[in-house]
């Protein structure tokens, strides 16, 4: 009796406190996994060297009187410090990135390349100017380079003096403005832009392939920046100075299955 | 469970976000860089002077220079008078420059003395030539040049040259002048100012002009300054 006595009361005992405390509580566990979700980016570095990828296609040791090959260099370039080599069909020697990278720093220097020749032109005079893109990003992205062109001083820098790179659009970069210049008379170009009050003729240059996180775009699109030897006092009448601009775009690649749909993209979305 | 549950909300998301009709829009990024590219400019000026170099500084050449036309418009030219005429070349812009002198004189009537016609002649500084400045005096294309005077006589004149043999720096001026006077022949009698008039040698009023230029043109692109002025046509402005 007393046993049963006992029983109950503890079953009272419990189910009073149940009552009183609310739920009954159970033994549990927990475990969690932490998801982290990088959000990629698109970043580049637009930079600006005197040195033309290939020299102007003059070998090492070899003398040039092209405005576009760099004296007393020596292209050091090879597919193991050249990350971007592999997308590109061009076998002969070049400037490694590591080289255009350290010139780029002091490019505009003080007393620096551009500083000395970009100062007091002439008719003759030429600046070698050599726009790269770096991948700064964590995506793989479409690079396109514009190059501004004043459009009033047209003939007298662009219009045979000032280069873009030949080789470059026989080897993975294409331009629309280069093509239609070459089917309309080397009339300039049929795209225009309006920075400030100044009307500009505009050069595009788009890279075929991706460039990868890292990587550097292998061709400059551009070379130089000349007047030409026969321009007169005339031709540069009232010009004390004059701006050339460059542009460099990017866009993620992912989505994309070519680099002419993804500037389409780009340009809807500007 | 959990995980089931969160991928079916995501999808769910996104399955709104496109059903509203929004566009996907995608990473980009564009990077800027402007140049800026400043022009030299070739500029020069010509400087008469009655003072030869000797102890004279720019700064008085060039104050004197300031009164030598309205001292020249007073000048009733004497036969045997000499009168200065030192011609100074500055370049006034920012870039090196090659210069030269040209001089028109009317043809027939300068040259040496006792020739038939003669009036006056042209003086080079010889200074000029033997310090190595200056080159001697060459003729310009031909040689002939043809001008009308306000009288309406077209006069034909010679055209001379000096070229200064080294680059002219911004801011500096010739050392030596390049002319140094203009003499009339002692020899010149009044009765052959009437014959010369007639002759559309001298002007209606008895006068003759002559002309001088200074010209500059860039260094870069060219060896040397005989070469760079056979690229500048003259003018005569």
């Amino acid at each position: 009796m007393k046993k049963k006595i006992l029983a109950i009361s503890a079953v009272l005992g419990i189910a009073a406190l149940v009552l009183s405390m609310g739920t009954l509580a159970y033994f549990t566990d927990t475990d969690s996994e932490k998801n982290t979700f990088t959000i990629g980016n698109v970043k580049i570095d637009l930079i600006e060297s005197q040195l033309h990828r290939v020299n102007a296609g003059v070998a090492n040791g070899a003398t040039s009187t092209s405005p576009l090959w760099t004296p007393g260099q020596t292209m050091s370039g090879t597919e193991a410090n050249t990350p971007d080599k592999a997308n590109s069909s061009w076998a002969g020697q070049y400037f490694s990135d590591e080289q255009i990278k350290a010139d780029a720093d002091t490019y505009k220097a003080t007393d620096g390349y551009y500083e000395t020749n970009a100062t007091n032109m002439v008719p003759g005079s030429s600046v070698r100017k050599a726009p790269y893109v770096i991948n700064t990003g964590k995506n793989a992205a479409y690079i396109r380079v514009r190059a501004l062109i004043p459009k009033t001083l047209f003939a007298v820098i662009d219009n045979g003096p000032s280069m873009w790179t030949s080789t470059a659009l026989r080897d993975g970069v294409k331009s629309k403005a280069v093509d239609w210049y070459n089917a309309n008379n080397y009339a300039g170009s049929n795209v225009t832009k309006k920075v400030g009050d100044i009307e500009y003729y505009v050069f595009d240059f788009t890279y075929d392939k991706p460039l990868e996180p890292g990587a550097m775009t292998f061709w400059n699109a551009w070379g130089n920046i000349a007047i030409d030897k026969k321009a007169t006092s005339e031709d540069l009448k009232n010009v004390d100075s004059f701006d050339v601009i460059f542009e460099a775009d990017a866009i993620q690649a992912t989505g994309f299955t070519n680099a002419e749909d993804a500037f389409a993209a780009f340009d809807a979305q500007s | 469970m959990k995980g089931r549950i969160f991928i079916v909300s995501l999808v769910a998301s996104i399955l709104t976000i496109v059903g509203s009709g929004m566009t996907l829009s995608y990473f980009t990024d564009t990077k800027k860089v402007e140049n800026k590219f400043t022009l030299g400019q070739v500029k020069v000026e010509l400087y008469e002077s009655r003072l030869a170099r000797g102890d004279n500084t720019d700064a008085q050449i060039i104050a004197d220079a300031a009164t030598y036309q309205d001292w020249l418009n007073g000048v009733i030219a004497m036969p045997g008078q000499t009168y200065a005429k030192n011609t100074y070349v500055k370049n006034t812009g920012n870039v090196d420059a090659y210069v030269r002198i040209r001089y028109l004189m009317p043809a027939t009537i300068w040259g040496n003395y006792g020739a038939d016609h003669t009036v006056f002649n042209v003086i080079r500084n010889e200074a000029a030539i033997s310090s190595g400045e200056w080159n001697a005096p060459s003729l310009v294309g031909s040689g002939d040049v043809y001008l009308t005077n306000d009288f309406g006589q077209r006069i034909r004149y010679n055209e001379y040259q000096m070229i200064r043999k080294v680059p002219l720096a911004p801011g500096a001026m010739s050392t030596q002048p390049a002319l140094s006077s203009v003499k009339i022949v002692p020899q010149l009698k009044q009765e052959q100012i009437d014959e010369y008039i007639s002759q559309n040698l001298l002007a209606k009023d008895g006068t003759f002009k002559i002309y001088v230029f200074a010209d500059a043109i860039q260094t870069a692109g060219f060896n040397d300054a005989k070469s760079a002025f056979e690229n500048m046509a003259p003018t005569y402005d």
